[in-house]
């Protein structure tokens, strides 16, 4: 696995918690994060670095 | 590769922790003190947007046009904090006389704490009168006769020479005419809805006042009342009646029920009654045996065919009415005038619009011939013109030009906006949060530019640049140390 992919694979994991924390955080004290930071942008690049990892995984699957 | 993989992972949560530590320090704040600026390029999630919208134009290159008014915006905070300092850098082209910011601090009456932003009044006063500056408090005298403001306070001059701006000032009022008495009488010659405030004087009998009331439930709020008296800003007592049981917005009318507030023991003076309700609740009837009554601000009187009249000592005089049924012309007239008087006409057209008339403070009739109207002004007001007295110097009016007559002194608690190179005024309001209406973490507060309207066709405005809001609350050592003590 290259340095890349290895990144983009963690990147995935700490993206994935960065919004399950969020939004817990956003749950128990309302307007903590909002006010700072569009949760919407969050989800999309979750969902971006998600199709990303799920690429770079199939590549590496097919090597 | 495994150490690579422990390093990007730690990297990354290191990352994540800082993040989210920062949301959670700015939402706690731990030192207590924190600072929101919208400059109008972008929406500010802390200093909301000027609303309604047809009394601003949309903000271009950092400025918002201000058409209309009273304009209102909340303040969001994480937490709570105990004051704020809200500073408006503005520029106000059509020379408005009077520009104040207010924090809704009772939602149940709808009343906002105001304070002042710019007041060409006291501007132009300061430029002929003599002035004189202790702490807050600055003295405006046309011919100087006092050396301080102490002074001032210790022997004050006529109250009917004497205007206060923005200033507690209550010096000891004695009234040497006055005749106690202990019969009951009735006030007034028909009901009053809502809140409303009055001065009560006594001498040795006491206060005692009895409202009759009933609840119409127009609205779904909980309709209780406090009635809270009071002697210079001090609280002495306090009395509340809870809700009738019915809150829905049915129309069901409540039977008839009474408030009493019953001081036995006071010294003489004039006090201080604050009626606090809701707009569903009317008031029948006040029995009291108090003699002296004058009520301030505002009275939402209800009786149709009134047999007394309503005296008051304002500059300017405003009535509306929201009911079509009760649009009318009010009469004013001079107290003393009699048969021979020669009316001045306020003539009520239009529903929810208000209307004003520019008096000379002395005491003037106000005839009415029917109810559901609001009259408001900057004076006092009575039932009738015998039971009128003024127990508080007069508040400084609006209008430059009727401030001059026979006013002599003015304390205000004032200071003129500073004034920036390229032209902006900066001026602060601080106002206490920790008795201020808090919803959602979110405080109201407004702009009042008085003669500012968006309904006419003069093309006037007030250019707002930028708010900014300096926070001061308890910070998190503080907070600690108390939780731990406790």
């Amino acid at each position: 696995m290259t340095l890349y992919r290895l990144i983009i694979r963690e990147a995935f994991f700490v993206v994935s918690a960065a919004v399950a924390v969020l939004f817990v955080m956003e749950a128990v004290w309302p307007n903590l994060v909002l006010a700072y930071l569009n949760l919407n942008l969050i989800l999309i690049f979750w969902l971006i670095i998600g199709i990303v990892r799920i690429i770079t995984a199939e590549t590496d699957e097919k090597k | 590769m495994e150490k690579s993989i422990k390093k990007i992972r730690y990297f990354f949560t290191l990352i994540l922790a800082i993040v989210c530590g920062y949301f959670v320090y700015m939402g706690v704040v731990p030192t207590g003190r924190i600072t929101y600026e919208n400059t109008f390029d972008d929406e500010n999630f802390f200093i909301r947007k000027l609303t309604p919208a047809e009394r601003v134009q949309k903000p271009a290159d950092g400025i918002q046009k201000i058409v209309g008014q009273p304009v209102y915006f909340s303040l969001y905070t994480p937490r709570t904090f105990d004051s704020a300092v809200m500073t408006f850098k503005f520029r106000n082209k059509t020379s408005f006389p009077l520009i104040e910011a207010g924090i809704l601090s009772d939602k149940k009456i709808w009343r906002y704490r105001m304070s002042p932003i710019e007041n060409k009044t006291l501007d132009e006063m300061s430029a002929k009168w003599d002035v004189s500056v202790t702490g807050n408090l600055s003295l405006y005298q046309k011919e100087k006769k006092y050396a301080s403001v102490a002074e001032f306070m210790a022997a004050p001059p006529d109250l009917s020479t004497v205007a206060v701006y923005n200033a507690a000032f209550y010096p000891d009022f004695r009234m040497s005419d006055y005749v106690q008495s202990d019969a009951l009488e009735t006030l007034g010659s028909g009901p009053l809805r809502g809140d409303y405030q009055f001065y009560a004087y006594t001498r040795n009998e006491g206060l005692y006042f009895s409202f009759k009331i009933h609840d119409l439930n127009l609205n779904k709020d909980e309709d209780g009342i406090e009635v809270i008296v009071s002697s210079k800003d001090n609280e002495i007592k306090r009395v509340t009646l809870a809700d009738d049981g019915n809150r829905e917005d049915n129309g069901r009318a409540s039977v008839a029920r009474e408030l009493d507030v019953i001081i036995p023991d006071l010294s003489e003076g004039a006090y201080k009654i604050e009626f606090r309700a809701g707009s569903d609740i009317i008031t029948d009837q006040i029995t009291t045996v108090q003699k002296k009554i004058v009520f301030l601000n505002k009275l939402w009187l209800m009786g149709d065919k009134p047999t007394d009249d309503l005296c008051c000592d304002s500059y300017r005089l405003t009535a509306q009415t929201a009911n079509p049924a009760a649009l009318q012309t009010i009469l004013v007239s001079d107290q003393e005038a009699g048969g021979n008087a020669s009316f001045r006409r306020l003539k009520l057209d239009e529903t929810y619009k208000q209307y004003s008339l520019a008096l000379d403070g002395k005491l003037k009739k106000i005839h009415r011939s029917l109810g559901d109207v609001v009259i408001s002004g900057d004076g006092l007001f009575s039932f009738t013109c015998d039971t009128f007295f003024r127990p508080v110097p007069r508040k400084l009016p609006d209008d430059p030009a009727s401030a001059g007559g026979g006013l002599r002194y003015v304390l205000a608690d004032y200071r003129p906006p500073a004034v920036t190179p390229d032209s902006w005024s900066v001026a602060s309001a601080t106002f206490d949060l920790k008795n201020a209406y808090r919803e959602n973490g979110k405080y109201s507060l407004m702009l009042s530019i008085p003669g500012l309207r968006d309904s006419d066709d003069q093309s006037d405005y007030l250019e707002i640049s930028s708010i900014r809001a300096d926070l001061y609350g308890t910070d998190l050592m503080s907070k600690l140390k108390k939780i731990i003590r406790l």
